[in-house]
């Protein structure tokens, strides 16, 4: 259109336009096509977990179906919680999970602190040094570590387990930490102290109150890595007792021949339910929490 | 309560000095102001006074007391800070009763002591909501509530309206005026807004670099500026400064800025400057102008800033552009006019240390 109406300046205006009509189109166009395919390649496994989850054996044996018929449709499987190894193995993964979302917490929560709030040597080049363990994959970390732990007797104990899932989740929530915390004014801090706080007073009372969405974020991020770990817990917890779900799942799916796909969807089901509720409630806090543009 | 003394205090980051042998007392229910342009030094004066920065050297007395080593948490200051840094996860309330929960008070006296300042800063209604929902001067005043309801040793302001637009500047410095005088501690007001400092003070104490230059009332910093800094940076529009030669004549002296010449009384301090350089400054309220561009200064006029009770002129001269002071309905419609220097007004300082010769 443009393009047009300026005869006068043939420099201006001869570059490729859309006009704001097409833009608008093509912008919506881009936006659902996205939210589309993203919506299919996260929703289909979880659909076609939950849909295989209520279905008969025979039914999932038979050929593949989209949705159990009334013919079809079981919550029997769901039984398969009160095994004593599932639920072994479930208790094991929320012992872990707690652990590792309290202890990522408040150590996050301290470093961060001290990093935003102290000036020491070559604090940023500490810090970066901290996220070099994401360069490697877990299973290049976990074979040393099975040795360490080995040595130091913390194989198949929880708090084996949990050390070296908060140390995988440590430096993000610590980076994390550090900025929120750099974007609360030192001043409210120091009006605490004019007021007479001693300076833990002052984080207590002033600062771990204003960091909840980071904390939040912390958590979440957590919690996905602890609840979904397969690999560590796999090395680290060998014992068919201490293990947690993810490898529990593995092993019971390679061990039996009596349990099938339906029970194995619908306990897989019962598990993606936590972190969904979990991401779910909190995410207006979790956008708070990443919304920091230093980061 | 008690005075505040401040002696030779000096404070340096490395390398640079911020402070530098810094004396001043405040007196007992005295409102101080510190001011000067950004990076003099006034901000770390006051962190160092409140305790928030340790002391390089010097010293710092409340009363009889050395405080120099205490932390800021023993001083029992009240401290209002640039940003307000009121605790938005608190309501109003919370936020003012803190300092005296710190004090392990009951939640009772809490209470009434909350109240009883929040009618003096007309904010009673306002104690159940939180920070972010009340409007920037309602927040300076929880700010302020939050200060008072502990009996304050000393006071202290860190440029606490400079985020504030003009409007709320004026109806927030009775205020401050008020509550600091039923206060009755000696005040330190920082500031760089050199109205703020005229307006407010019983003494005003201008630093540059890290160095204070002059204390005195308004009155005294206005009209007798001991260096030329002083008076350029007190008062607006700012004094206009000339170099000038000096010469003894027949029992006064003659002083010529450019091509006219000033006939002025002698004055011992003068005289040692006769057949020298002197710097002349003069403030645009006491240069008047004439429609004759003979009479005096020849001067080309550039453009008027209408401020509807005065007009501020501004003039191309030999000696540099000169803004002048001139009555509301001047116009000078950019012709050619003289400008005259009233010889009474004008201040003689050391062209090299600034300093005022008298």
């Amino acid at each position: 259109m443009s393009a047009e109406t300026e005869p006068d300046d043939p420099e201006f205006g001869r570059t490729f336009r859309v006009s704001h009509t097409y833009r608008s189109l093509l912008y919506r166009a881009g936006l659902y096509g996205s939210i589309a395919t993203l919506f299919v390649i996260l929703g289909f496994p979880i659909y076609w977990m939950a849909q295989n989850a209520f279905k008969t054996r025979l039914a999932i044996q038979e050929g593949i179906t989209f949705f159990p018929t009334p013919e079809t449709f079981t919550v029997n499987h769901f039984d398969i919680v009160f095994n004593p190894t599932v639920g072994r193995y479930l208790l094991n993964s929320v012992i872990v999970t707690i652990g590792v979302v309290v202890t990522v917490t408040v150590v996050s929560l301290i470093a961060g602190y001290g990093l935003a709030r102290f000036n020491y040597k070559h604090k940023v080049k500490t810090a970066r040094f901290l996220l070099v363990g994401y360069m490697f994959s877990p299973i290049v970390l976990a074979i040393p570590l099975y040795l360490i732990w080995d040595t130091l007797g913390l194989l198949n104990r929880y708090v084996g387990l949990i050390l070296a899932l908060s140390a995988l989740s440590m430096p993000f929530a610590v980076w994390l930490m550090w900025k929120y915390i750099q974007t609360i004014p030192a001043s409210m801090e120091e009006s605490a102290w004019v007021a007479g706080a001693p300076r833990w007073r002052g984080f207590v009372d002033v600062i771990v109150p204003q960091t909840k969405p980071a904390m939040i974020a912390n958590s979440v991020f957590a919690f996905a890595i602890a609840w979904g770990d397969f690999t560590f817990s796999y090395i680290l917890m060998p014992s068919n007792e201490s293990t947690t779900f993810p490898p529990g799942i593995f092993r019971l799916f390679h061990s039996s021949w009596e349990t099938g796909w339906a029970e194995f969807m619908a306990v897989s089901l019962l598990v993606s339910l936590p972190a969904l509720l979990f991401a779910f409630f909190l995410q207006s806090y979790l956008l708070q929490g990443f919304k920091i543009r230093a980061l | 309560m008690s005075e505040i003394t401040i002696q030779n205090l000096t404070k340096t980051f490395g390398s640079l000095v911020a402070v530098d042998e810094f004396s001043l007392t405040i007196e007992d229910g005295e409102f101080i102001t510190l001011v000067g342009p950004s990076g003099c030094g006034k901000t770390t004066t006051l962190r160092c006074v409140a305790g928030l920065e340790s002391v390089t050297s010097g010293s710092i007395y409340f009363g009889d007391h050395d405080v120099t080593d205490y932390p800021v948490q023993q001083r029992g200051i009240a401290l209002l800070f640039q940003d307000i840094a009121l605790y938005p996860h608190m309501t109003v309330e919370e936020n003012m009763a803190y300092p005296l929960k710190l004090e392990g008070m009951s939640e009772e006296q809490r209470r009434e002591r909350v109240r009883e300042s929040a009618e003096l800063l007309h904010i009673e209604d306002q104690l159940e909501k939180h920070p972010n929902e009340l409007s920037g001067g309602q927040q300076q005043r929880v700010a302020l509530g939050r200060s008072i309801v502990r009996e304050p040793t000393m006071f202290l302001f860190d440029e606490p309206m400079s985020d504030l637009d003009a409007k709320l500047k004026h109806e927030l410095r009775p205020l401050f005026a008020e509550v600091t005088e039923t206060v009755g501690c000696p005040t330190m007001y920082v500031t760089h807004d050199q109205e703020e400092a005229m307006t407010m003070s019983d003494r005003i104490a201008v630093m540059n670099d890290g160095e204070l230059e002059q204390v005195g009332t308004p009155d005294e910093v206005y009209n007798e500026p001991e260096t030329s800094f002083v008076g350029e940076f007190i008062g607006r529009p700012n004094m206009e400064f000339f170099d000038a030669g000096i010469d003894r004549h027949n029992g006064t002296m003659d002083l010529s800025i450019g091509d006219a010449s000033y006939r002025l009384e002698t004055s011992e301090a003068l005289a040692q400057y006769a057949g020298g350089d002197v710097r002349i400054g003069i403030r645009p309220q006491d240069i008047t102008v004439s429609e004759d561009p003979a009479d005096g200064v020849t001067a080309e006029h550039v453009f008027d800033e209408t401020l509807g009770d005065q007009t501020h002129s501004l003039f191309e001269t030999p000696l540099g552009r000169i803004t002048v002071v001139t009555p509301p309905s001047f116009r000078g419609g950019e012709g050619q006019y003289g400008l005259q220097f009233d010889t009474d007004a004008m201040k003689a300082f050391d062209p090299k240390s600034g300093l005022r010769v008298e």
